[in-house]
């Protein structure tokens, strides 16, 4: 079994599906749809259900597709980091 | 994060209450101190791929099907549990996850105020309520009261406010008694924080026993980004008086209104919290329609641990039985499938949230071993404290007759 920091490092894809035709694209890699695909993104329907969410003809999710995914399912707050006020990896 | 009511940190508000008293304490250690660096252990355990032994009680409600405090932490920080890996290495966390030292400051807190309760519920403690805490000394079952709360002292008070107003990004504040609303800290750190303008980013959330009214503490909520208020009520019937004695059910209603009809002007999430007990798991669906009604999701932190002899699974399997048909006729009737309701905190899918709840209700009846073995020790406890009380369960739970005769009532 993975650890944390093996889970982490580990190089995610999404599967994606468009009209039947399977690829893969990098985990926070931005997702770009035409409005009239049939899209399911790891097994998740996106479109027509998000079809809604498209303008001018496109999907775009130009974010990471889980934090998008939180935020059109209304899973509620995503709470973020506040900015750093010195560097992460520093040593005491 | 959490600071209990003796003034203890804990680093999880769900956290197995058994370990309570264990760490640290807010008059040792200043707030912010603590969240960066006591609770670096937990963090590398979780790290580490380790259950810390604190995390016992979320592990029950999921192996139930009820929403754990885990999963709805986790949530916050966009991790899913049916997509773990991905959704965690997809989360705005992970450069905070893999760094060696915390420079975050708390944005979700619990903060409990201490025991001022003008209420005496049956599974309560008197560290949560002052009045249970006067009866039992009165009847021996203490020697002495608490300690006086933490946040009686303005020092520590003071403290608390000092960490705040370092908590630029503070989003949530949970507050617990003793009864928040007539708990006087309540009120002077809903004062300070909005001295502060710390009202403009941060939700208030908090629990009310539907027996007390304040205005000022109303005003003062009123001034905040939001509100999430839990209304506590065990059931409709009047066994809710004797659980949550001294209660009046009609009172209780007619306040509950008056908190509906303002969290309605004000759009404050409101949710009924629960905590079912072998007196209360037979009469539970009469929370269930009404929040069914009125669109309300209903909320328990847990399934009962303490006092081990009042959790529903005290309940012989033979009466188990029709309450587990009367609930599961219930969601049967409702006809929505229990799809998994991950935000307990959206009113849209309050109903199928309640539905989800319910079953794991059903599940825990089912499945739960028979702990029938402590009926002699609640009908001992309960035979004490009616003498003060000068009530009768049987009263409440006729059906329950020959159950609680049986265990030498």
């Amino acid at each position: 079994m993975m650890n944390f920091l093996d889970l982490l490092a580990t190089d995610f894809k999404l599967n994606i599906s468009v009209n039947g035709t399977v690829s893969e694209a990098g985990l926070l890699d931005p997702l770009v749809f035409r409005e009239t695909d049939t899209v399911t993104v790891d097994g998740f329907e996106v479109l027509p259900r998000y079809q809604h969410l498209a303008q001018q003809g496109r999907l775009i999710i130009d974010e990471s597709f889980y934090q998008w995914l939180h935020r059109v399912t209304n899973q509620g707050w995503l709470l973020k980091p506040q900015p750093q006020m010195y560097p992460l990896n520093r040593s005491v | 994060m959490r600071i209990n009511n003796a003034g203890h940190y804990e680093y999880c508000r769900w956290a197995d209450k058994s370990q309570r008293g264990a760490e640290p304490n807010i008059v040792d250690v200043a707030p912010l101190q603590y969240f960066k660096h006591h609770v670096s252990d937990i963090r590398q355990q979780l790290i580490n791929g380790q259950r810390p032994s604190g995390c016992a009680e979320c592990a029950v409600m999921e192996q139930h099907g009820k929403i754990s405090g885990r999963q709805r932490q986790l949530s916050k920080i966009g991790v899913r549990l049916e997509h773990f890996d991905k959704s965690l290495a997809s989360s705005p966390w992970v450069p905070i996850f893999t760094a060696e030292h915390c420079d975050q400051t708390p944005q979700d807190w619990q903060i409990d105020l201490g025991n001022y309760c003008n209420s005496a519920c049956v599974f309560c403690s008197p560290h949560s309520s002052s009045r249970l805490a006067q009866e039992w000394q009165r009847i021996g079952i203490i020697d002495q009261l608490p300690k006086p709360s933490w946040a009686d002292d303005p020092v520590m008070v003071d403290r608390l406010i000092a960490a705040l107003t370092e908590c630029k990004h503070i989003q949530y504040l949970h507050f617990i008694g003793g009864e928040t609303v007539i708990t006087p800290a309540f009120k002077v750190i809903l004062q300070r924080l909005i001295d502060h303008k710390l009202n403009v980013n941060a939700t208030i959330g908090f629990t009310t026993n539907l027996t007390v009214w304040d205005q000022t503490v109303v005003d003062l909520l009123t001034q905040f980004r939001g509100v999430n208020l839990g209304v506590s009520v065990e059931s409709f019937d009047d066994v809710n008086d004797y659980v949550r004695w001294p209660s009046n059910i009609d009172h209780v209603r007619s306040t509950l209104d008056r908190w509906l009809d303002l969290a309605k002007q004000h759009n404050w999430l409101v949710q009924l919290r629960i905590t079912p007990t072998i007196f209360t798991i037979s009469k539970l669906l009469s929370v269930y329609d009404f929040a069914w009604q009125n669109q309300l999701a209903i909320e328990s932190c847990n399934f009962l641990q303490e006092p081990a002899f009042m959790r529903p699974s005290v309940l012989p399997l033979q009466y188990r039985q029709p309450v587990i048909n009367s609930m599961q006729r219930w969601i049967d009737q409702r006809g929505i499938s229990a799809a998994p309701v991950v935000n307990t905190r959206d009113p849209t899918v309050a109903n199928l949230q309640n539905v989800q709840d319910l079953q794991s209700y059903v599940t825990y009846l089912a499945s739960m071993p028979d702990e029938s073995f402590r009926m002699p020790e609640l009908v001992q406890f309960i035979k004490r404290l009616e003498g003060s009380r000068g009530n009768c369960v049987l009263d409440y739970l006729p059906d329950y007759d020959e159950l609680f005769r049986s265990a030498g009532y």
